[in-house]
């Protein structure tokens, strides 16, 4: 079964995804921030997708995406879930190996298909 | 201190920005800063506020939310998240013609900074929405520096779809 890192500073969107991906039968850890996310990625060495915020306290999400790759040399696919959607973002995100992008707030039947193919890839 | 022309269209894009962003709206209507100021009286009452700038432009964007039950029903890590987004689908719509926009993340602050909302003379630009399971909700714009040269008139002023948000965009 797939694991799916959430990462989020807001709880209420931590729980709605968590609980979402649970519901399809995907297993989840979550962290609060991208420090904690890199912590997650370190310790769950099976973690095949992550779902990550861009603003978030101690860490943003593209810092977390740019040292999952350089510093942990993960290759698990990243999708960034963010009210941002400024091109410059989107651009550092995908040099960062980023593979998708959601504008919040996050709409569960419309994603669930690519969400799986991309965390069983 | 901002034009009259200028406060009436940021007002609308707040306007449109809670539109695009609270889901079920039964009516989205402007207050004025003094009926904002008064429903703020309330020691239950939470504020949350974030900052949006840029190199010409600065501004708070709060939300409230009222002590009726059905707002209280809601957590305050909700409406944390209910604000950011609201300060995203701002940031969004103000980004076609103010680039480099920053937004911070949100603070839950006392109600009993309200008063200082007002303190540099900056009008506070007010929204009152109401959704369809009751929850009402105060969004609030301070503009603390607007360049002189901006203008909406260049923008699109779109209540953004419900729909085209939340799909994932594959690279």
């Amino acid at each position: 079964m797939s694991l799916v890192l959430v990462v989020d500073d807001s709880a209420t969107v931590r729980n709605d995804v968590a609980g979402f991906l649970q519901q399809n039968g995907l297993q989840v850890v979550t962290a609060q921030d991208g420090r904690e996310g890199l912590e997650q990625l370190k310790r769950h060495q099976g973690i095949s997708l992550v779902i990550c915020d861009v603003n978030m306290p101690n860490m943003d999400g593209l810092t977390m995406a740019e040292k999952s790759r350089s510093e942990l040399r993960s290759s698990a696919p990243i999708i960034m879930l963010t009210t941002e959607s400024c091109p410059k973002m989107k651009e550092r995100g995908k040099a960062a190996g980023v593979k998708g992008w959601i504008v919040k707030p996050f709409n569960g039947p419309s994603t669930i298909g690519a969400i799986r193919k991309l965390a069983s890839a | 201190m901002i034009s009259a022309q200028t406060s009436e269209q940021l007002l609308t894009l707040l306007s449109t920005s809670v539109s695009g962003c609270v889901t079920s709206l039964s009516g989205v209507h402007p207050v004025s800063t003094d009926d904002w100021m008064s429903q703020q009286h309330c020691e239950d009452a939470r504020l949350i506020m974030l900052t949006l700038s840029g190199y010409n432009f600065r501004s708070l964007i709060c939300l409230s939310a009222d002590n009726t039950e059905a707002t209280t029903s809601m957590d305050d890590d909700h409406l944390q998240e209910l604000a950011n987004n609201l300060c995203g689908t701002f940031k969004r719509q103000l980004s076609q013609s103010i680039p480099e926009l920053g937004m911070s993340t949100p603070s839950a602050l006392p109600l009993g900074c309200v008063a200082y909302l007002q303190e540099d003379g900056a009008p506070a630009l007010a929204v009152r929405c109401v959704d369809a399971n009751g929850i009402v909700l105060h969004a609030c714009m301070v503009p603390l520096q607007v360049g002189e040269t901006w203008s909406l008139s260049s923008l699109e002023l779109n209540t953004p779809e419900p729909q085209a948000l939340g799909e994932l965009e594959l690279f």
